[in-house]
């Protein structure tokens, strides 16, 4: 990862925490707020109270979420891109890398391009939502 | 998170094998000493979304963050416990730097490489594959693994894991 740190939004799904770009979230809803397409369980896990949903930007969907635990601005130093072995490894594309929060490595999650993942295969993306292939 | 360091102080003959040995898969196993840079005692792990249960997560140290391979796991195995006494041998295979989680770690072993003696038809989990030879010591018998190439095949089997 290269750039000024966009600012980063900590959420928590279960027992972990994880940060995604704070600007590919539109708003934070209670749970339930509104009918929509809304991500229970995704490869972060599943909610154990799923308080809010994170209505995530042009994608007409919303991720269930336990808690949110604010923005952060991290340090370029802290943002860390996945070991190498890992990223070979993975099966979703949503993880773009690492943020060190107070030193533990942190998860990051491109939102679009989970809710993108999870959507059924042969679906449309909504007017105006960006592809995230 | 704290570690240890193995120095290596044993005298080595041109004929002999320098091996790292370590407890896993049930046995014990080595690969080539120099590919290990340290030993570290694991704190929390962070898991990845979407990982192979052989990746159990990544941990952060010396401002590096490094994956942890569970080689049990990779063939089926029940994991490796993960407890605050679990270590890992930080071993770079190939172009991979992983931290391989292990049951028990021995350290440094000499084996005259004239002992080797081909590697088995069979070993748990097919693990087979993967061994260069075995070889008995004062402790008993260790088979020999091509690391680099576990590592590679690790990545290549990640759907299936």
């Amino acid at each position: 990862m290269t750039g000024a740190p966009p600012p980063l939004l900590i959420f928590q799904v279960g027992p972990s925490r994880f940060a995604a770009d704070a600007a590919d979230v539109e708003r934070i809803d209670p749970a339930r707020a509104g009918p929509r397409d809304l991500v229970e369980a995704s490869c972060l896990g599943a909610p154990s109270a799923a308080r809010c949903e994170l209505v995530v930007r042009g994608a007409a969907s919303a991720l269930a979420v336990d808690l949110v635990l604010g923005i952060r601005e991290p340090a370029p130093d802290d943002l860390r891109a996945l070991p190498e072995l890992a990223a070979a490894c993975l099966a979703s594309s949503a993880v773009r890398g690492l943020v060190l929060l107070d030193g533990t490595p942190t998860p990051v999650i491109d939102l679009p391009t989970l809710v993108c993942e999870l959507r059924p295969a042969g679906s449309a993306p909504e007017p105006g939502e960006p592809h995230h292939a | 998170m704290s570690e240890g360091r193995d120095e290596p102080d044993i005298p080595s003959g041109a004929s002999d094998a320098q091996l790292f040995c370590l407890r896993l898969l049930g046995g014990r196993y080595a690969f080539e000493a120099s590919l290990v840079a340290e030993v570290v005692r694991l704190g929390p792990l962070t898991r990845l979304p979407a990982a192979p249960p052989f990746l159990p997560g990544v941990f952060s140290h010396r401002g590096e963050i490094l994956a942890v391979l569970d080689v049990n796991q990779l063939f089926g195995m029940r994991p490796l416990p993960l407890g605050a006494a679990a270590r890992a041998a930080v071993v770079r295979a190939g172009p991979w730097k992983v931290a391989v989680l292990a049951e028990a770690i021995e350290g440094l072993v000499e084996i005259d490489r004239a002992a080797l003696q081909p590697p088995p038809a069979e070993a748990p989990g097919g693990a087979a594959e993967f061994l260069t030879g075995v070889a008995r010591d004062r402790r008993g018998e260790l088979a020999v693994l091509d690391l680099p190439r576990l590592v590679d095949a690790a990545r290549a089997r990640r759907i299936a894991a």
